[in-house]
């Protein structure tokens, strides 16, 4: 490719994507509108809940007039947008700071969870779909189909509590569960909150591993949940590519069997990659369970605290971050769909 | 009404043409679970909510199959009683989802003007948000009680519906079928109840299945936080919850017991609804 064309194709590309950012805007205004609205509706005014049972009227007036629900629906809701316009989440009534520092901090912890899980159960999934489909009819695709609808109806949270009985508490081979980092550990240097990540960035090979002997069991948990419906999904687009006219012709061509093989799961990558945006939002659904039961200690935990203490901005600013997320990866597996699929037009 | 009789004829018919391993042992399993939920605790001699501290934390035994709680809870006798509460508020919430979220997929399907447009980017902005966290955040503002969870649950459920029958419709209405009975005169209400309804709920019917495990898992989870249902009520999920401080100190009992019934009858709505989609395979043929 020459240099004109390289300029082009990256010029389409910058297009292309502005297009899709652009588009993205009114969505996350709507997921902002929904927050506001959804928790208005559902909890009427927060006031009452951070007064307390047992505040008087007086109180319940003060705190309104400090969160600033004693304005009209109207002029809460600008409020509440120009404030998001400004990045503000409003003030943790537990931890009493920003909303928006408090979920900066924990919410790399969550993310390192999330996506090494979606990795490994991408690679595991594909594999895994991709042989039984591979094997079709045969004893090996047997196996996988009905470990894979199996999988599909076991509790997240109450995996994690087996597999911590089983490697914890039997077999003595992996930690309690102590979060990101063990009490007496290695701690790396606090960088971004994700303990394995700053040790891999300082490469502090202690820290490392000590955070690694934290993250294997809730990493195990979570892959062993994602991998069943990925490998289902593979499993049936691999078939279906591999009963297509291009392999069929590659079959006529006299292509070994291997190499066909290979075509069709690469082939079937597209549907693998829009389900990925559809699983990622049940995936977090997911970490908040796990990150329960492992004390993980990031923003889905802290949701979850913020829950159980009434702490409504928190609660907001964690619903809100989780919409803006889903709606970046939707953005991210659209413009990757592209990258697989170049026939497709954005 | 008629239009739904319709509908369950339709199915039915579906169903009995074909031997389905998959239905008969998803249906199998559900009734179990229902009637276990009141066989089991009516000749058990422990009540589902009966503390007993003399007797805590004690292992499986000829006594008590699956052990007891800290509390003395006999846990077999609960884990058979839990789908009183699991069962009957996700096949309400669900159900309410899936009734409300295929009628508006019908309209919005058929309408394809504004308020279908409109409908449908309502949708997409509730589907931004993960669902349990959305479920969460509803259930603990809006009242921690059971009508708030089913209420939720329908909530999350009718943009999954709608989405499924407004996409069916779009395909529906471009048949011949509909075309002939528009040229015979149908009127606009008897040409979508009578004859687009019916045919486009096949998507709903499976996804009805899945919605259900999902929303036994939601439930569980919720109560697994200590959200919605709570002790000593009989729920898997709040069961589970009750023993997770127990695991690291070896009583695996009281998670175990409760994780594995629940694991079963999400196993056994998925494979209704497995069953019910190779049904309607097998029909198409």
């Amino acid at each position: 490719m020459n240099a004109e064309a390289a300029i082009m194709n990256a010029r389409q590309w910058l297009w292309l994507i502005a297009k899709r950012v652009i588009f993205t805007i009114p969505i996350l205004f709507g997921v902002a509108t929904a927050t506001f609205f959804l928790t208005r509706l559902a909890g009427g005014d927060p006031a009452y809940q951070i007064a307390g049972p047992f505040a008087t009227d007086e109180v319940i007036a003060a705190v309104q007039k400090q969160i600033g629900t004693d304005m009209p629906i109207g002029d809460q809701y600008a409020a509440f947008l120009g404030d998001i316009l400004r990045g503000d989440l409003g003030t943790s009534i537990f931890t009493d700071r920003p909303v928006i520092s408090d979920l900066a901090d924990r919410l790399p912890a969550t993310l390192t969870l999330v996506i090494l899980a979606l990795a490994f159960s991408l690679v595991f999934g594909l594999a895994l779909g991709s042989f039984a489909a591979y094997r079709r009819g045969r004893a090996g695709d047997k196996v996988v189909r009905v470990g894979s609808f199996s999988a599909l109806s076991v509790p997240d949270f109450w995996l994690g509590l087996v597999l911590l009985f089983l490697f914890f508490f039997r077999f003595g081979i992996a930690p309690g569960p102590t979060g990101q980092i063990a009490l007496g550990a290695t701690a790396p240097r606090d960088i971004t909150g994700s303990a394995i990540f700053d040790a891999a960035i300082t490469f502090d090979s202690a820290a490392f591993r000590a955070a690694l002997h934290q993250l294997w069991l809730p990493l195990m948990t979570m892959v062993f949940i994602f991998t069943a419906p990925i490998t289902r999904l593979a499993r049936s687009a691999v078939i279906e590519s591999l009963t297509s006219d291009s392999i069929l012709f590659g079959r006529a061509c006299g292509l070994p069997k291997r190499q066909l093989w290979a075509y069709a799961t690469r082939a079937a990558l597209p549907p693998v990659v829009t389900f990925v945006g559809i699983l990622f939002s049940v995936l977090l659904s997911s970490a908040v369970l796990v990150e329960a039961v492992f004390s993980w200690g990031g923003a889905a935990q802290y949701a979850v605290n913020a829950i159980r203490q009434n702490d409504f901005p928190a609660v907001q600013g964690f619903v809100m971050a989780a919409g803006v997320f889903s709606v970046a990866i939707f953005l991210v597996v659209d413009i990757l769909y592209r990258v697989i699929d170049p026939r497709v037009r954005l | 009404m008629r239009a739904l009789r319709l509908a369950a004829g339709k199915l039915l018919r579906q169903i009995s043409s074909a031997s389905n391993h998959s239905l008969v042992w998803g249906a199998l399993i559900i009734a179990a679970l229902a009637v276990g939920a009141y066989l089991v605790p009516a000749i058990s001699e422990f009540g589902a909510e009966a503390a007993n501290p003399r007797e805590a934390l004690q292992p499986p035994s000829a006594r008590h199959p699956f052990g007891t709680d800290r509390s003395g809870f006999d846990i077999f006798v609960r884990v058979f009683h839990a789908p009183r509460i699991d069962l009957s508020i996700v096949v309400l919430g669900v159900g309410i989802g899936a009734v409300l979220g295929s009628l508006l997929g019908v309209l919005a399907g058929f309408s394809r003007r504004f308020m279908g447009e409109v409908s449908m980017r309502l949708a997409d902005i509730v589907q931004a948000f993960p669902l349990l966290i959305l479920a969460i955040a509803l259930v603990s503002l809006g009242g921690n009680s059971l009508t708030t969870v089913w209420l939720v649950l329908a909530f999350v459920n009718v943009p999954v519906f709608m989405r499924l029958t407004r996409s069916r419709v779009l395909t529906v209405r471009e048949q011949r079928y509909i075309q002939a009975s528009v040229a015979l005169g149908n009127s606009t209400p008897r040409l979508v109840f009578r004859h687009i309804l019916p045919n486009s709920l096949g998507p709903a019917v499976v996804q009805f299945g899945v919605s259900m495990g999902y929303g036994i898992l939601t439930l569980a989870g919720l109560a697994f936080l200590g959200v919605g249902v709570q002790l000593p009520t009989p729920e898997w999920g709040s069961m589970i919850l009750g023993g997770s401080n127990y695991i690291t100190t070896g009583q695996w009992w009281i998670s175990l017991f409760p994780g594995v019934f629940l694991a079963i009858a999400v196993f056994a709505f998925n494979l209704l609804s497995e069953g019910i989609e190779q049904a309607r395979e097998v029909h198409a043929r």
